[in-house]
């Protein structure tokens, strides 16, 4: 007993309690079932975790471990459910990285979670059959140890760069030293190089400096200080301040008072940096005067320098300046003329109304019987008063056409039906006489006029013919096409006249010596007709010869027939006519270059005129359909000659597009320009600006057709004509009742609407259209010859879009109104 | 019935050879020299058609026709400005006052008689589907 107890078993201890030991460990355990369910943890563990066993026992690993949600990086338990994968997989222990893990907070601690990092190990408890039965998944908190090495890690690799760098260099200067004695090689021949370049660029500035020097322009380099850091020479020659006067004040101080303000502000947007500008401002010169200066700048470095360039333009501004006086002077003056002869005419008419009248009632002998002699005086009385008369209106016409008040109302005259017109209106004269009279013109024949103005230029020439012819004679009126211009000769078989006197009889108050009877004549039809003449662009001349009859004859534009125009636009047929035609006025070829070639690329004809002062006279000769006009020329500016050309009749018409560097086109405008650019110019605004000049807004618009209702054929046709013509769209209706049905089928644009019609009259359409709201904002211009009622008046004044009467001169303002209500449309498009 | 016209004119030639030819033309007249005066005529008998000289004296005739078309009673009456201005802008101004026909000085007879029998005979009114 002893001896099995001397050698005996050892003593028999209590079985120790394994669940306290383990959970007692300080180690962080955790015991999981291969379904990774939680089945015990270490009381470290429960520590380390926040966690209490009663709450996580029994529980799934990831619902009660889950990733920070507020960490989107947070991998920690996806790492870790990988690891227990291989673990459960494997069989084998797997020992994981440092993993952030982060930790919930229990609810009264705050909740939320906290950062920290484990370094996990997972191994497996493998039961007799070899399969995992628990995974024993341990733990360390490296959360402090990690925070640390973070902060020394930076401070560690900074000492190891430099350590490694330190050796790097070592090795590179034993290695540079071969480097650096082939760099002195180079170095040499670089210096050779240098002091070449420097040698060069002295040169270069010596020419710089030169240019500088010798430049008219004023060059200046300015500071952003204030003051100039450099001229050149011309200011000196200029202002008659030396260089080193210039330089010693801020510029300001040269600068006119009212225009100090204007020019810092320019300096102050240079030295921003905005761009290149041009304004104007005045330098005050040494004696006391002021010259005005046109700058062009640019901020070469922002805010430090300014280099700017000026042009002395004081004698092109007083030039203008002038000009413009002078305009504004001839204005009031012709305004003081025209009340003048308004007034005039007024108190002439006054006693003229008694002189006439009562001569009219004696001679009717409405208060008894007048014997011979009393008739033949009163009848002097009241021939002397019409003669008065008749002065009285030629010499107030005369003087508007002198004044440039006589505004043309030019359209497309028929000569045909003119001519007919004029002898019919003539006839009873001539029959009076035995004159035949004869009429002459290709049919078709069309010319550009004022058909008022016109026919009296023709009453007139065929008047006098009529009256210097002895009875019996024969007078002829023809027309014939003579190139782009249309011939027209008034032809007599009188006595002729004297050739001294040929050129005298234009004169106003002339008499031809020979008609010493007593003629009716003012002295001034003869002067008003070349007048009216000249005012169409045409001349007015005599061919004579004493014995054999005179003939007057003169040139009008020819319109050319629509297959002729057809023609035209295809630019074949002819080439004479060919596309529009613009005169390009420039003195500088390389300028003139590049606008024709804009404008030949553009389809246009150009012809250049290169010497301002024969402009006026290409532009007479060539008639083209714009100008386009330089204004800094040589020897004349084209300030000039803008305005000879808006004053003489041959070319006041033809628009001009001012080109060039002087921006003022307010005083384009008033001299009468009619577009205004700004060098340098891009193509297409130059274009633009022709072909706004041009009017060519034809093609362009998209419209519906323009229906003109009227009963009378020839005026319906004369109207379409002149509307397809601008380019419009016309349909037509012959009477009231083809309009009314024209436009319920479709609605046209713009209705052009004549009053009286028989059956269905303008007012009864109208008042239909305005009561059908399809049709109530239909725009109608109302275009009648009836006397209209005020009543009528007023209601059409309510239902049309405009209101025209046939004997008033009513096509421009027609056409104008047409283009003011359907230009929205045009632009829409 | 004779026909009223009222002459309404500042110069006394003038207004006595309107009046003596209107007489002779068969026509009960009236006449005015002054804006006031004319004022005044529009009692009874009311003339059915006035003759109006656009410029009396410093006043503006065309005041009269002005006042006329205000009256809901007279602003049927047809006025005829007679005038010495020649232009055309004149010519506007003149029916834009009001007036429903215009003769120039020195007056034809011939195209006043027109004017006179247009306006009392056919009353200034016609239809508008005419």
């Amino acid at each position: 007993m002893n001896a099995s107890s001397g050698k005996g078993s050892p003593p028999s201890l209590p079985t120790p309690d394994f669940q306290a030991l383990f959970e007692s460990v300080p180690g962080l355990y955790l015991v999981l079932t291969p379904e990774l369910k939680i089945v015990a943890a270490s009381d470290a563990y429960l520590r380390a975790t926040m966690t209490k066993r009663e709450e996580i026992l029994g529980r799934a690993l990831f619902e009660v471990f889950p990733d920070n949600p507020e960490d989107p990086s947070a991998t920690g338990a996806s790492n870790l459910r990988s690891s227990l994968e291989r673990v459960l997989r494997e069989k084998l222990a797997d020992s994981m990285a440092v993993q952030k893990y982060d930790i919930r907070k229990p609810q009264r601690e705050g909740g939320g979670f906290e950062e920290r990092y484990w370094s996990p190990v997972n191994s497996p408890v493998l039961g007799p059959d070899r399969s995992v039965t628990y995974i024993i998944h341990r733990v360390e908190d490296v959360t402090e140890f990690v925070r640390l090495s973070q902060q020394g890690a930076q401070q560690q690799k900074l000492t190891e760069d430099l350590r490694a760098r330190a050796a790097q260099m070592e090795a590179e200067i034993y290695s540079r030293t071969g480097e650096v004695q082939e760099a002195n090689v180079h170095l040499k021949a670089a210096n050779e190089e240098l002091a070449r370049r420097i040698a060069e660029g002295k040169k270069a500035r010596e020419m710089l400096d030169g240019y500088f020097t010798l430049s008219v322009d004023l060059l200046c380099i300015a500071g952003g200080d204030g003051y100039f850091k450099r001229l050149n020479p011309a200011w000196e020659k200029v202002l008659g301040y030396s260089v080193e006067e210039l330089l010693a004040k801020p510029f300001l101080e040269f600068i006119h008072p009212d225009d100090r303000q204007a020019t810092a502000q320019e300096v102050e947007s240079q030295r921003k940096g905005e761009g290149a500008v041009s304004f104007q401002n005045r330098y005050r010169a040494k004696d006391g005067s002021y010259r005005w200066f046109e700058w062009n700048a640019t901020p070469v470095i922002a805010g430090e320098l300014i280099y700017a360039m000026a042009r002395d333009v004081t004698d092109l501004k007083q030039t203008q300046e002038a000009l413009v006086r002078a305009k504004e002077e001839a204005e009031r003056s012709s305004r003081f003329k025209d009340q003048f002869l308004s007034t005039m005419s007024h108190e002439l008419r006054t006693p003229l109304n008694a002189v006439l009248g009562f001569s009219d009632l004696l001679t009717e002998e409405r208060y008894g019987p007048l014997n011979d002699r009393q008739r033949r005086y009163v009848t002097h009385i009241h021939s002397g008063g019409k003669h008065l008369l008749r002065l009285i209106n030629d010499i107030l016409d005369l003087s508007r056409i002198e004044a440039g008040r006589l505004q043309l109302a030019l359209e497309d005259v028929n000569l045909g039906s003119l001519f007919s017109e004029a002898l019919d209106a003539l006839r009873p004269l001539a029959d009076k006489k035995n004159h035949t009279m004869t009429q002459e013109a290709s049919p078709g024949l069309t010319v550009r006029a004022d058909s008022t103005r016109f026919r009296q230029v023709l009453m007139n020439l065929l008047g006098n013919a009529i009256k210097f012819t002895p009875e019996g004679g024969k007078i002829e009126l023809a027309a014939r096409r003579a190139g782009h211009m249309v011939r027209v000769e008034i032809r007599d078989s009188g006595p002729g006249i004297p050739a001294g006197e040929q050129k005298r009889i234009f004169e106003a108050f002339y008499r031809l010596r020979q008609s010493g009877d007593a003629t009716e004549g003012t002295g001034l039809g003869l002067a008003i007709t070349q007048r009216l003449v000249e005012l169409h662009g045409g001349h007015l001349a005599l061919e004579s010869e004493l014995g054999s009859g005179s003939c007057f004859h003169f040139t009008l534009p020819l319109v050319l027939r629509a297959e002729e125009r057809e023609g035209r636009k295809a630019g074949a047929r002819n080439p004479t006519v060919g596309p529009a035609r613009v005169l390009v006025v420039e003195d500088d070829p390389v300028a003139a270059h590049l606008l024709e070639s804009h404008l030949a690329s553009s389809g246009y004809g150009v012809a250049v005129c290169s010497e301002p002062r024969r402009a006026l006279e290409v532009a007479a000769e060539l008639q083209p359909q714009a100008i386009t006009l330089d204004i800094i020329m040589k020897p004349i500016n084209g300030w000039g000659l803008l305005l000879d050309l808006k004053s003489d009749p041959r070319t006041e018409r033809i628009p001009v597009v001012v080109v060039s560097v002087v921006d003022q086109p307010a005083t384009g405008a008033l001299l009468g320009a009619d577009e205004y650019l700004v060098k340098p110019v891009e193509k297409a605004s130059l274009v633009a600006a022709v072909e706004r000049c041009l009017g060519r807004q034809g093609s362009a618009r998209q419209m519906r057709p323009i229906l003109v209702v009227d009963d009378d054929p020839p005026t319906r046709e004369f109207i379409a004509e002149l509307l397809v013509k601008q380019g419009y769209v016309v349909g037509t209706a012959s009477g009231g009742a083809e309009a009314r049905s024209c436009v319920a089928s479709s609605l046209p644009e713009l209705v052009i609407l004549d009053l009286v019609m028989p059956e269905v009259s303008g007012f009864q359409l109208l008042a239909e259209w305005r009561q059908d709201p399809q049709t109530a904002d239909l725009p109608v211009f109302v275009l009648t010859s009836k006397e209209l009622t005020l009543q009528e008046t007023e209601y059409l004044q309510r239902h049309s879009a405009a209101l025209f009467q046939k004997h008033e001169p009513w096509q421009e303002a027609l056409l104008k109104q047409l283009n003011r209500s359907l230009a929205p449309i045009a632009e829409e498009s | 019935m004779k026909h009223r016209v009222l002459v309404v004119e500042d110069n006394p030639a003038n207004r006595e050879l309107l009046c003596d030819w209107l007489q002779s033309e068969g026509y009960g007249v009236s006449a005015a020299a002054t804006l006031e005066e004319a004022y005044c005529c529009f009692g009874d008998p009311r003339p059915e058609v006035v003759l109006l000289d656009v410029q009396l004296g410093a006043d503006d005739g065309l005041a009269l026709a002005q006042w006329l078309r205000r009256q809901p009673e007279l602003r049927e009456i047809p006025v005829i400005a007679v005038t010495a201005h020649a232009m055309a802008v004149d010519q506007a101004r003149i029916l834009e006052a009001g007036c429903n026909g215009c003769v120039s000085k020195p007056v034809d007879f011939r195209s006043l008689a027109v004017q006179l029998d247009h306006w009392l005979t056919q009353g200034g009114k016609v239809s508008p589907a005419r």
